[in-house]
């Protein structure tokens, strides 16, 4: 089966993907980190019974995973394609995750809170995630009896999810706004909005990769709707400027010899660091957004974006140690691979 | 130490992300970190440690802090984390906590989904919308 991130989705030039959390907790139970391994298992063993049980609403394609005693390879691995958060790496005793074959659905257990349901869509489909985040939200509360307060909404470890419990963000690749320096501008006009714009992988004043997330902040006295429709808005002029900007670099001969050169790389190097890796695939998915860039698809520089990741490089190259450079050679040897075999969209 | 999200503010909370296939600890500052759903919204907001619960010693004659009969948190251990320890805290420390909530959202009533979401929800424009039937919702 293909993972979620290998198809295709609306304005997938600029949104990568579009992601909807809820964050929930079980009646009369302490949260997660106010437990001992103890009060963990028995949380993970009702979830587990309820799941399994025969008169079971959650659907079965479901397949549910302890962390216990899985190699810190493969933890890194799921917490890099965003499967489980990443201090679930450091203390997986005690938690678990329901997930979908394609890793668009998953619910993390006993994290900050006891569930934490992630939906995730390719491209601009926040409302087709939200639909199937609500559904299955609905079908957990009919299970487990979710802990609310008519006044607070859904109770919440941090109160600052307070209310909705929803987290709704996309993951937009902005490289024409990170060239010209607007990211940090705009970022910085979202905050009283209640709005972040923020680096995806890592911080600093410049996004890696030119990945950025969008996502809301405000969840008491909105509804789950307007928290989208907000969101959808603001990501709509983003994406317009966005447009506008590449449309200009594009017609630049530098900018267009930068795209060629790079592809040229990208394709023939037999070392790529992650951070080449990074710079060459944000380039060559800008060359393909513009239409400089004709034979690939921007879902397979977005599936190497996945695989290349250090700790699932190193797993699907057997998962031993490696060395830095054998680790550059994997990934270089991944990119060839993969841009040798596909003739995608144009 | 300066944040290394903003490079501007002294650094106060430490966030662990992947990166470079490994966890990396990253400093930053209260206000970074509360963009970032991982800082102290307590610190955040301005609020000293001392003065909150100073402020609830002095209603308490015994000198005794009162613990969430749930989970054993004080009042103090909540300032301290940022983090509220059961859903039942916000029950036992619902009038020192709901100016805190108000100040961080702005808010403190609820206007979203509710429990058994196949039933019929009253959306922020005043129109009735029914909700999880077959994926199929009202105008919203």
């Amino acid at each position: 089966m293909r993972c979620w991130y290998e198809i295709a989705g609306p304005e997938r030039g600029t949104v990568i993907s579009s992601r909807v959390c809820f964050s929930r907790n079980l009646r009369g139970v302490p949260f997660p980190p106010k437990l001992n391994f103890r009060g963990k298992k028995a949380v993970l063993d009702q979830v587990q019974k309820t799941v399994f049980s025969e008169k079971s609403s959650i659907p079965r394609y479901f397949s549910f995973t302890e962390l216990s005693g899985m190699k810190s390879g493969q933890l890194l691995a799921l917490a890099e394609r965003g499967v489980i958060p990443p201090d679930f790496v450091e203390q997986p005793d005690g938690r678990a995750f329901l997930a979908t074959e394609d890793e668009s659905c998953s619910v993390m257990i006993n994290g900050e809170d006891h569930f934490l349901i992630q939906v995730r869509q390719a491209g601009l489909a926040l409302n087709e995630a939200y639909r199937r985040a609500d559904k299955l939200d609905t079908i957990l509360d009919e299970s487990f009896s979710f802990a609310f307060d008519d006044q607070l909404g859904f109770l919440t470890r941090n109160p600052a999810l307070l209310g909705t419990g929803m987290t709704v963000s996309f993951n937009l690749h902005l490289p024409a706004l990170t060239e010209t320096g607007a990211v940090a501008r705009i970022a910085s006009n979202l905050r009283p909005l209640g709005i972040s714009l923020r680096s995806t992988l890592g911080f600093g004043a410049r996004p890696r990769g030119a990945v950025c997330r969008l996502s809301n902040q405000m969840t008491l006295g909105i509804s789950e709707q307007e928290a989208i429709t907000n969101l959808c808005g603001i990501a709509g002029q983003i994406i317009a400027q966005e447009r506008a900007e590449r449309n200009k670099l594009a017609r630049s001969i530098s900018i267009q010899d930068t795209v060629g050169r790079s592809l040229g790389i990208f394709r023939s190097a037999r070392l790529l660091s992650y951070d080449e890796f990074l710079n060459f695939a944000s380039i060559v998915r800008f060359g393909i957004a513009t239409g400089l860039v004709h034979e690939i698809g921007v879902e397979t520089i977005d599936l190497l974006a996945m695989r290349a990741q250090p700790a699932n490089l190193a797993l699907a190259f057997g998962g031993g140690a490696q060395s830095p450079e054998e680790e550059c050679a994997a990934r270089a040897e991944l990119v060839r691979k993969t841009l040798a075999s596909p003739a995608k969209d144009p | 130490m300066l944040c290394q999200c903003c490079g501007k503010n002294p650094a106060t909370t430490y966030v662990k992300i992947i990166s470079g296939g490994r966890l990396v600890e990253y400093a930053l500052c209260s206000e970074c970190a509360l963009q970032l759903g991982c800082g102290n919204f307590f610190t955040g907001l301005g609020y000293r440690l001392n003065d909150l619960v100073g402020e609830f010693f002095a209603s308490d004659e015994s000198g005794d802090e009162s613990r969430c009969q749930c989970c054993g948190s004080s009042f103090s251990d909540i300032v301290r984390s940022g983090r509220v320890g059961c859903a039942e805290c916000y029950r036992t420390f619902y009038d020192r906590l709901l100016p805190v909530i108000r100040q961080i959202h702005g808010s403190d009533t609820h206007r979203g989904k509710r429990p058994g979401g196949s039933l019929p929800q009253v959306q922020p424009d005043g129109e009735l919308a029914l909700r999880g039937t077959a994926g199929k919702e009202g105008k919203q």
